[in-house]
C-alpha cells in the first residue's frame, strides 16, 4: 500500500473535487426543485417485500424507516407532499408471532463471521390488526395475483397459507384485497414495485423444487414455490395498473430482475470441496476408490458425464440430484452386480446415484446449502441403518453433496434457472408494454441488478456490488436490499420520475445520500 | 591582526596623502548645539559627526579647496568651502526637510535625497527616536512603498514593489556592507541577527532593482543599515524596553528588549566598539484551525486539514487502503465495497503543542578600527554573531530555535575606496519543521499504514455492526487513534524530542545546516582625481559552500561549492543647463558571471533635473537579476509528496534514492528495486497535472512531456519616473514604476517514470498490445513525483507608485501621509498554474502626526496605516488577507541632564483589532511598552 500523504495527485483531485462541490452547492442554490407535471400530494406504494422495507431476512421498525417508499416520500416532502404512513412493526427484532408461535424468524445480524439469526423472540403479533389504510402497502411475499386477491389479509387464513400475515396486520377487513385498500386512498401518485418478483423467487430459492406453471392459467392451483404463468401475471399486472391509473393517478413501475444474480444464488460455489480441508482431503483416495466401480458402470452405460471424481489438487464440485436426468437405477444395478458387487451394495448405489451428477458452473447452489454440504444426511443415514447397513458404511454413504447427492431444494440447476429467466423475460415484456402504454415511469431494476452484479454500481463514494455481507447493496439474507441499497433504489425512482414527469430531483440534489444509510443494524438494536 | 596591519602598511607606505585638518561647531538657529550632525566631504566618503557639544574635527586626505556638506535630520544641509588647512568652520543650520538628508546607497556616494537619481527612503536617528513602533525595524513600515510581512514577533520580512513571501529572496539586506542573509535560506531573518537600535546611524531603502551597482539579488530592493563608527560616536549608550505583547490566542506576555553599545576612541589611530542586544518575548501564536480549502470545516470532517494543525496533511483514499488490506488478506475479499472512495486525514497536532512560541534574539557584534595615519584610511575588523528563536513560514512553518549566524569582516577603506571581505556562516541549531514534527510524531506512535489499516478495519466492522457512515468513520478514527501520544505526556515529549533531532523528513523534522558564504567587495571612486566625470569602478566575488550533510542539499558526499563574480562602473555628471536648472546624469553597468550561468550585463541610466533647487524630476531605466537561490540550485529533499530537486545542471544526478518496484517493474528491469536519481525529472518526465488528466480519462494523449529546463537567473527591467520638491509648505516625493519580469523562477511538479521513455517509443517487451513502457510504469506506480526548479516562460508585469507628502501644521506639528499603489499586470486566469506570489495590497495608506517638542523635551507621535485586502499566495497555503487599520502611538520625554535619557511610553496596534499580513501566521496583537534610552539623544 502506498500512502501518498499530501500526494500531489490527491491534492489536485481534492481541489477539483472541491470545485465540483462548490458548483454543486451553487446548483443547489440556483436550481429550484420542481415537480414537473407530477402530483405527489397523495403517494401510495404498492408492492411486496422491497416496498415494505424488508431487509436482513425480516421486517422491523428501522428497516421500515429506511424503506424506499419512505425515502422517496422524504424527497417528495420537499414539494409539500404529506408523510408516508407505514404499518410499523412492534420492534427492531423482526419476525412474527401467531398464536404464540414464531411464524417468521427475527432478523439476521452479522456476528463477525457471517449472518446469524438475532437471538430474540419476536413481539409483533399478527392478530393485533392495525387497520389502515397505510400509504405503504408493501406486503412481503405477495405475488402478482395476490395483490388482487380478496381475503389475502384474513388473519384466519394465515395459518393455512391462504393469507399473508403482513397484509393481515393492516388489511382494512378480512376480505379486503391489497388493490382495494390502495385504491381506497385515492392516490395521486403510486409506485408499483417488484411485482412479479415473488412469482419466480419462491421457485428459485427452493432450488426449483416447485413447478413451472407456465400454461396453467389458474393461480388457485399454484403452490407457493411455483412459477406463475406469464399470462396470469400479465392479467394481474394490467388490472393493477388499470385500476391505479383509472382515476388519473401517475406512477412508477419496475421490471423484474433476474433474481439468480442475487447473492442467495451466487455465494455458495458449485465446487466447494477443498482438498486442503483436513476433514475432506485425506478421504479423497478412499472416496475415489469407492466411486471407481460406479464410474466404470457409468462408462459402460455410455454416461461417463455422470462420473464422480474428486480432485486432490483443486476444489471439486458437489454431487447433486438432477431430476431432469433419466432414472437409470435398474441398468445401473445390473451393471454393478455384473461387475461383481454384492446385490445389497449394488442396489443401494444404483438407487442413490440413479439421477446424479457432479455440479457444473451453470448450477446455482442456494445460500442455505452452505450449512448442509458435507454434513451427514440423517434421514438417509437412518434409512440405511433400517436396511441393515452397518453404521460406519451408512455414515460414509450419507454425506450431503459428497456421497449423497444434494437434494433438489439446494440446487437451482441450469434448466431450472432457465425457467426463471424465461418467465422473468415474459413478465418484463408485459411490464414495459403496460408502462409505456399507460405513460408511467419505469425503473429498470433488472438492468440495475445486472450492473451491480457485474461491474458494480456507484452510489456517491461507494461502489456497491452483489456480494453477500460486503457488497453493500444486498442485505444479509441474500435477496433483499440494505438500507443503502434501498436509498440507491429510491434515487433510481427519482431519476425515472424526472425523466417521465419533468421533475428535477436529481438536478436539484433532492436525493438520498449513501452515507445516511447503513448496510445492516446492530444486534443491540431491538 | 598586527601582521595584517603591518603588511598593509608596507604596501601603502609608498603612497603619500595630502592631509587637511578641519574642525568646527554646528548649532541651530537658537544656538543650541546640533548633536550628531553629519559632516562629509563632497564627492568623497570621508566624514564625521558632531559630538554632544556640536563640535567636530575631520582629517581629509585632500588639499583645499574642497566642500564640506553639513547635514542633520530636520535641517537643510549646508555646503561650506574649505580653503585652508586647520580651518575652523562654524555653521548655523536652519530647519529643513527630509529631502535634505544625505544618502549614500543610491549612487554609492553621498548625495542629498533631493538629488538622488532613483527613489530612496531614509530612516535616521531622529526617526528611530520618534517612531511609534516598538523598534526601528518595525518603524520602517511607515515609509512609503515599504511593506513588512510579519512572520512572527521577531521575524519581519521587508519588501518593496511586490512579489514577496517570507522567503524573500528578491530583497537584499546589507549591514555595513555585509549581506546578512543566511546561506541556507538566502534571505535575512529580519533583524533577528541584525543590529541593535543604539548602534544605528541610518537606514536607507532603495526600492526597485539595483543590480547595476549591487549585483545579483538587488532585485526588488535593498535595505542598507549603517552603524555608527566608534571614531565618530563614542561612549556608552543603552536602550531598555519592557512591555507586554497582548494577543487573544497567546494572552498577555512580557516582552523585554535590551541593547547596549559601548564605543571608545583610544587614540586617533584606534577605536573599538561592542554591541549587545537581547530580546525576549512570546511569539504571536498561530491557532487558525480553519480547514484548508476542500477539507471540510473542522476535525469532525474526515479529511480535515487545519491551517495551523500539523500531521493532518497525511491523507489517503480509504477505498485504496481497503483494497490493499483485501489483497493482503487482512480484510475479507469483497469488503472494499463497504468502504467509500473518500480521502481521510490523520489527526494532527495543533501548532501550539509543537512550539513554546518563545521569541528570543541575542546578538552581539564588535569592531576594531585602525586609522594608521589618523586620517580617512581605516582598517576595520567587525565580527557579528546572532542567535535566536523565531518562527519562519516557508512551505511549512518552522520553529527556528537557536539558529546561529556569524559574520566576520575585514575592511580597508578611505574616502575613495573600500576593499572588504567577509564570511557568513549559519548553523540551523535546534530548528525544526513543525509540519513534519506533527507528521512524524504521529508516525512514531503508529505508522501511516497501520493507522489507515486500523481505520478502515474498524470502519468495515462498524458498518457491519450497523453503524451509519458517519458513525463508522468516527469508530475508525477512534480505533486508529488508540495509542496516540497526547501533548503534555512524557511519551509525547520523548517522541517530540526524537523527531526534532532527526534530520530525515521521512522520520524526523530537524532542520540541519552549516553552510557558508565567502564574499569580497571592492570599489574605487575616481572623483577626487578627475573632475570631468565622477567615475566609480568596483567588483565583487562570492563563493557558496553548502553543507547540510545531505539533509537539504545534495551534499551527502561533502559540501557543494560554487562561485560568482561581478564588476561594475558608474559615471555621474552634473550639468548646469541654466542658472536655474541642473541636470545630473548617472550611468552604470555591471557584468556578473556565475560559474553556473552565462554572464549578464545590467545597465542603469538615470537623469535628474533640478529646478530652482526646489523641484527635482528624475527618470531611470534599470535592470536587475536574481540568481537562483542555493535551494533552487542544489536542494534534494524528500518531503513525502514529492522530492524537491534543484535545477543546477550537476544536481539531479546526485540525488539517488532506492525504490521498490511493482511486479511489472521487476519484470521489465529484472530487479526487485531500483536506484533512481533526479535526472529523470529534467530529462524524462511528464507534468503531474497531465498524468492526473490521463488517470481520469485513460487518454494517453493527455500526457504532456515536462522535461523541466535547468534553472537560470530571473530578470527584471524597471522604468521609473519621480518627482521631489517643495511646494509651499509641503514636501512632496512621488514616483511611479513599471516592472517587467522575465524567466520568473518557478517550480514544476513532474512525474518521472522509472522505466520507459516519455516519448512512448519503448513498449513493454512481449506485450501484444504494445503498451508503452512509460505508461506501464505510471499504471504500476513505478514513478516518483518531483518538484523541479526552473524558469517560467511567462512574462509578468507590475506597476505602481507612491506619493508622500509632509508638512508642518499648527506651528511645529509634523504631519505626513503617503500612499502606495501596487498592481500586478498578469492574466492569472489564462495561466491558472502560474503563481506569481505578488502578495501585495493594491492600496496602502499611511499617515503620521507628531511633535518632537510639544513642550520642552516632550514629544509624541501617532502613526496610522491602512492596507487594502489582498490575496496571499505562498507554498504554505493561499488565502485572503483582509484589509486592516493599525495605529501605533508613543509619547517621549527627554532628560538631557540625567544620563542624556529619553523615556518613551508606546503602544502598537492600539485599536486592538488583531490582523495578519500573511495567510497562516499568528494574528498580530498589540504591544505596550516603556523604554529608557541612555545617551542616544
Amino acid at each position: 500500500m502506498k500512502i501518498k500523504y499530501i500526494a500531489v495527485l490527491l491534492l489536485a483531485l481534492g481541489f477539483i473535487a472541491c470545485e465540483e462541490d462548490d458548483s454543486t452547492t451553487m446548483e443547489e442554490v440556483q436550481v429550484e426543485l420542481s415537480a414537473g407535471s407530477a402530483n405527489f400530494s397523495n403517494y401510495v406504494a404498492l408492492g411486496a417485500s422491497f416496498t415494505a422495507g424488508f431487509t436482513d431476512g425480516a421486517l422491523f421498525i428501522a428497516s421500515q424507516e429506511n424503506s424506499f417508499p419512505n425515502i422517496l416520500s422524504q424527497q417528495f416532502a420537499a414539494l409539500g407532499a404529506g408523510e408516508l404512513t407505514q404499518p410499523m412493526m412492534n420492534d427492531n427484532i423482526g419476525g412474527l408471532l401467531l398464536g404464540g408461535n414464531v411464524i417468521a424468524n427475527p432478523r439476521l445480524f452479522f456476528n463477525g463471521a457471517g449472518p446469524a439469526v438475532l437471538p430474540a423472540i419476536p413481539t409483533t403479533v399478527v392478530s393485533n390488526v392495525m387497520p389502515g389504510p397505510y400509504s405503504n402497502m408493501g406486503v412481503p411475499g405477495a405475488k402478482s395475483f395476490h395483490l388482487l386477491a380478496n381475503g389475502y389479509g384474513n388473519v384466519g387464513g394465515v395459518a393455512t397459507g391462504q393469507a399473508n400475515p403482513y397484509f393481515a396486520r393492516m388489511a382494512s377487513s378480512s376480505n379486503a384485497s391489497m388493490l382495494e385498500d390502495a385504491l381506497a386512498q385515492a392516490p395521486t401518485f403510486f409506485t408499483l414495485s417488484e411485482v412479479g418478483g415473488n412469482d419466480v423467487l419462491g421457485f428459485a430459492t427452493s432450488g426449483g423444487s416447485g413447478v413451472d406453471q407456465t400454461g396453467n392459467f389458474d393461480p388457485s392451483t399454484y403452490g407457493s414455490n411455483d412459477i406463475t404463468d406469464p399470462n396470469v401475471f400479465a392479467q394481474a399486472f394490467t388490472t393493477l395498473v388499470g385500476a391505479l391509473t383509472g382515476n388519473g393517478a401517475q406512477g412508477v413501475v419496475t421490471n423484474v430482475p433476474y433474481v439468480t444474480s442475487l447473492p442467495y444464488f451466487t455465494t455458495v460455489p458449485f465446487a466447494p470441496l477443498d482438498p486442503t480441508n483436513p476433514d475432506f482431503g485425506p478421504q479423497i483416495p478412499v472416496l475415489n476408490a469407492t466411486f471407481a466401480p460406479l464410474n466404470q458402470a457409468f462408462a459402460f452405460l455410455g454416461m461417463p458425464e455422470r462420473s464422480i471424481v474428486f480432485s486432490e489438487t483443486a476444489a471439486s464440485p458437489v454431487v447433486i440430484f438432477d431430476e431432469t436426468l433419466p432414472d437409470i437405477s435398474e441398468q445401473l444395478n445390473l451393471v454393478l452386480q455384473g461387475g461383481g458387487l454384492d446385490p445389497l451394495t449394488a442396489q443401494l448405489l444404483s438407487t442413490q446415484f440413479a439421477q446424479s451428477r457432479q455440479a457444473t458452473a451453470a448450477d446455482l447452489l442456494v445460500l442455505p446449502s452452505s450449512t448442509v454440504i458435507a454434513t451427514l444426511n440423517e434421514d438417509y443415514f437412518n434409512q440405511l441403518i433400517a436396511l441393515g447397513v452397518p453404521a460406519a458404511t451408512a455414515g460414509q454413504l450419507a454425506v450431503n453433496g459428497v456421497t449423497y447427492p444434494l437434494e433438489d431444494r439446494w440446487v437451482l440447476t441450469a434448466s431450472e434457472e432457465g425457467s426463471v429467466r424465461v418467465a422473468t423475460d415474459a413478465y418484463n415484456v408485459t411490464i414495459e408494454n403496460v408502462a409505456s402504454s399507460s405513460g408511467l415511469a419505469l425503473v429498470d431494476l433488472n438492468g440495475i441488478l445486472q450492473q451491480a452484479s457485474t461491474t458494480g454500481i456507484t452510489f456517491d463514494n461507494y461502489t456497491m456490488n452483489t456480494d453477500l455481507v460486503f457488497g453493500g447493496l444486498v442485505s444479509l439474507d441474500g435477496v433483499h436490499l440494505t438500507a443503502r441499497g434501498y436509498a440507491l433504489m429510491a434515487n433510481k425512482f427519482l431519476e425515472a420520475i424526472d425523466a417521465t414527469y419533468g421533475s428535477n430531483f436529481i438536478e436539484a440534489g433532492q436525493v438520498a445520500k449513501a452515507n445516511n444509510y447503513p448496510v445492516t443494524y446492530s444486534p443491540e438494536l431491538q | 591582526m598586527k601582521t595584517i596591519v603591518f603588511v598593509f602598511c608596507l604596501c601603502l607606505s609608498a603612497i603619500t596623502f595630502a592631509q587637511t585638518n578641519v574642525s568646527g561647531n554646528v548649532v541651530d538657529e537658537s544656538s543650541t548645539p546640533v548633536v550628531g550632525a553629519n559632516i562629509v566631504v563632497v564627492g568623497n566618503t570621508a566624514g564625521t559627526a558632531t559630538d554632544f557639544d556640536g563640535n567636530f574635527s575631520l582629517l581629509v586626505d585632500m588639499e583645499p579647496p574642497f566642500v564640506l556638506q553639513i547635514s542633520s535630520i530636520g535641517y537643510a544641509s549646508q555646503d561650506v568651502q574649505v580653503t585652508s588647512n586647520n580651518q575652523t568652520v562654524n555653521i548655523v543650520l536652519v530647519e529643513g526637510s527630509e529631502l535634505d538628508e544625505v544618502v549614500i546607497s543610491a549612487s554609492r556616494t553621498p548625495e542629498r535625497i533631493f538629488e538622488s537619481p532613483v527613489t530612496i527612503e531614509r530612516f535616521g536617528i531622529k526617526d528611530i527616536r520618534s517612531t511609534a513602533s516598538v523598534d526601528f525595524y518595525d518603524g520602517l513600515e511607515n515609509l512609503k512603498g515599504v511593506d513588512i510581512n510579519t512572520n512572527s514577533l521577531t521575524f519581519k520580512s521587508i519588501n518593496t514593489r511586490g512579489f514577496a513571501t517570507f522567503a524573500n529572496t528578491r530583497f537584499m539586506q546589507l549591514v555595513d556592507g555585509m549581506d546578512n542573509s543566511a546561506p541556507v535560506l538566502n534571505f535575512p531573518l529580519g533583524n533577528l541577527l541584525g543590529m541593535v537600535d543604539t548602534d544605528i546611524q541610518s537606514v536607507e531603502i532603495l526600492p526597485g532593482a539595483a543590480s547595476a551597482l549591487y549585483g545579483a539579488n538587488a532585485f526588488n530592493g535593498i535595505l542598507f543599515m549603517q552603524s555608527k563608527n566608534p571614531f565618530d560616536y563614542e561612549g556608552i549608550s543603552i536602550s531598555m524596553k519592557r512591555g507586554i505583547t497582548s494577543q487573544e490566542a497567546a494572552g498577555d506576555n512580557p516582552y523585554t528588549d535590551f541593547g547596549i553599545r559601548a564605543a571608545h576612541k583610544f587614540t586617533e589611530h584606534f577605536a573599538a566598539k561592542v554591541n549587545f542586544g537581547y530580546l525576549s518575548g512570546t511569539d504571536w501564536a498561530a491557532n487558525n484551525l480553519t480547514a484548508k480549502p476542500g477539507t471540510g470545516t473542522s476535525r469532525a470532517d474526515i479529511n480535515y486539514d487545519g491551517i495551523n494543525v500539523y500531521g493532518d496533511e497525511v491523507s489517503t483514499d480509504i477505498k485504496g487502503v481497503a483494497e490493499a488490506l483485501v489483497g493482503l488478506g487482512v480484510l475479507p475479499a469483497g469488503a472494499e465495497a463497504l468502504v467509500p472512495s473518500v480521502n481521510v486525514s490523520r489527526t494532527g497536532y495543533n501548532e501550539a503543542d509543537l512550539t513554546d512560541y518563545e521569541a528570543e534574539s541575542i546578538k552581539a557584534d564588535w569592531g576594531l578600527y585602525f586609522r594608521p595615519w589618523a586620517n580617512d584610511f581605516e582598517i576595520s575588523y567587525v565580527g557579528k554573531v546572532g542567535t535566536g528563536s523565531t518562527i519562519y513560514q516557508g512551505a511549512s512553518r518552522y520553529a527556528i530555535d537557536n539558529f546561529f549566524l556569524q559574520q566576520h569582516k575585514l575592511e580597508f577603506k578611505n574616502n575613495n575606496f573600500f576593499l572588504r571581505g567577509y564570511i557568513t556562516e549559519d548553523r540551523a541549531g535546534d530548528s525544526y519543521n513543525m509540519l513534519f514534527t506533527g507528521i512524524n510524531i504521529n508516525r512514531a506512535w503508529k505508522d501511516d499504514n497501520t493507522w489507515f489499516g486500523q481505520y478502515v478495519g474498524a470502519f468495515v466492522q462498524g458498518s457491519l455492526a450497523g453503524l451509519t457512515a458517519e458513525e463508522a468513520h468516527a469508530l475508525g478514527r477512534q480505533t486508529a487513534e488508540t495509542g496516540r501520544f497526547e501533548p503534555g505526556t512524557e511519551e509525547f515529549k520523548s517522541a517530540f524530542n526524537a523527531t526534532v533531532s532527526d534530520p530525515s523528513l521521512l522520520t524526523g523534522s530537524k532542520f540541519q545546516d552549516n553552510s557558508k558564504i565567502y564574499h569580497g567587495d571592492a570599489n574605487y571612486n575616481f572623483s577626487h582625481l578627475w573632475d570631468v566625470v565622477d567615475v566609480q569602478v568596483g567588483g565583487s566575488y562570492r563563493t557558496y559552500s553548502l553543507n547540510s550533510s545531505g539533509t537539504i542539499f545534495t551534499d551527502a558526499d561533502g559540501p557543494i561549492n560554487y562561485s560568482e563574480y561581478g564588476v561594475y562602473t558608474q559615471l555621474q555628471k552634473k550639468f548646469d543647463l541654466s542658472d536655474n536648472v541642473d541636470l545630473k546624469l548617472t550611468g552604470s553597468v555591471r557584468y556578473d558571471k556565475s560559474e553556473l550561468f552565462d554572464g549578464f550585463f545590467s545597465p542603469r541610466l538615470a537623469a535628474g533635473f533640478t529646478i530652482n533647487d526646489q523641484h527635482n524630476i528624475r527618470a531611470s531605466f534599470q535592470t536587475g537579476f536574481r540568481n537562483p537561490t542555493t535551494q533552487d540550485l542544489y536542494i534534494g529533499l524528500d518531503i513525502g509528496r514529492a522530492v524537491l530537486i534543484g535545477g543546477a545542471e550537476d544536481n539531479p544526478a546526485r540525488d539517488i534514492r532506492p525504490y521498490d518496484l511493482s511486479p511489472t517493474g521487476q519484470a521489465v528491469l529484472g530487479a526487485p528495486t531500483i536506484q533512481f536519481d533526479g535526472q529523470g525529472a529534467y530529462t524524462n518526465s511528464y507534468f503531474a497535472s497531465s498524468v492526473q488528466a490521463f488517470g481520469a480519462t485513460g487518454d494517453a494523449s493527455q500526457l504532456e512531456i515536462a522535461n523541466s529546463s535547468f534553472v537560470k537567473p530571473e530578470q527584471v527591467t524597471s522604468y521609473e519616473l519621480g518627482y521631489r520638491g517643495k511646494l509651499g509648505k509641503f514636501i512632496v516625493d512621488m514616483s511611479g514604476y513599471y516592472n517587467q519580469y522575465q524567466d520568473f523562477l518557478a517550480n514544476e511538479t513532474v512525474i518521472a517514470p522509472f522505466y520507459g521513455d516519455v516519448q512512448l517509443t519503448q513498449t513493454v517487451p512481449g506485450d501484444p498490445n504494445n503498451t508503452p513502457l512509460a505508461i506501464a510504469a505510471i499504471a504500476n506506480e513505478d514513478y516518483q513525483i518531483f518538484q523541479t526548479y526552473t524558469n517560467s516562460e511567462e512574462v509578468v508585469n507590475s506597476y505602481g507608485g507612491s506619493v508622500g507628502v509632509s508638512t508642518k501644521v499648527l506651528g511645529g506639528f509634523d504631519l505626513g501621509a503617503n500612499y502606495t499603489y501596487a498592481k500586478l499586470d498578469f492574466d492569472t486566469e489564462a495561466n491558472p498554474d502560474f503563481r506569481t506570489n505578488f502578495n501585495t495590497p493594491e492600496h496602502k495608506v499611511k499617515g503620521s502626526f507628531g511633535n518632537t517638542e510639544l513642550f520642552k523635551n516632550f514629544g509624541f507621535n501617532v502613526a496610522w496605516r491602512w492596507s487594502d485586502t489582498y490575496e496571499w499566495e505562498a507554498s504554505f497555503g493561499d488565502g485572503q488577507v483582509p484589509a486592516f487599520h493599525v495605529v501605533d502611538a508613543q509619547i517621549n520625554y527627554r532628560v538631557p541632564k540625567f544620563l542624556k535619557s529619553t523615556f518613551k511610553v508606546g503602544a502598537t496596534n492600539v485599536l486592538g483589532d488583531e490582523y495578519f499580513t500573511a495567510f497562516g501566521t499568528g494574528n498580530i496583537g498589540s504591544m505596550y511598552y516603556v523604554s529608557w534610552t541612555i545617551n542616544n539623544l
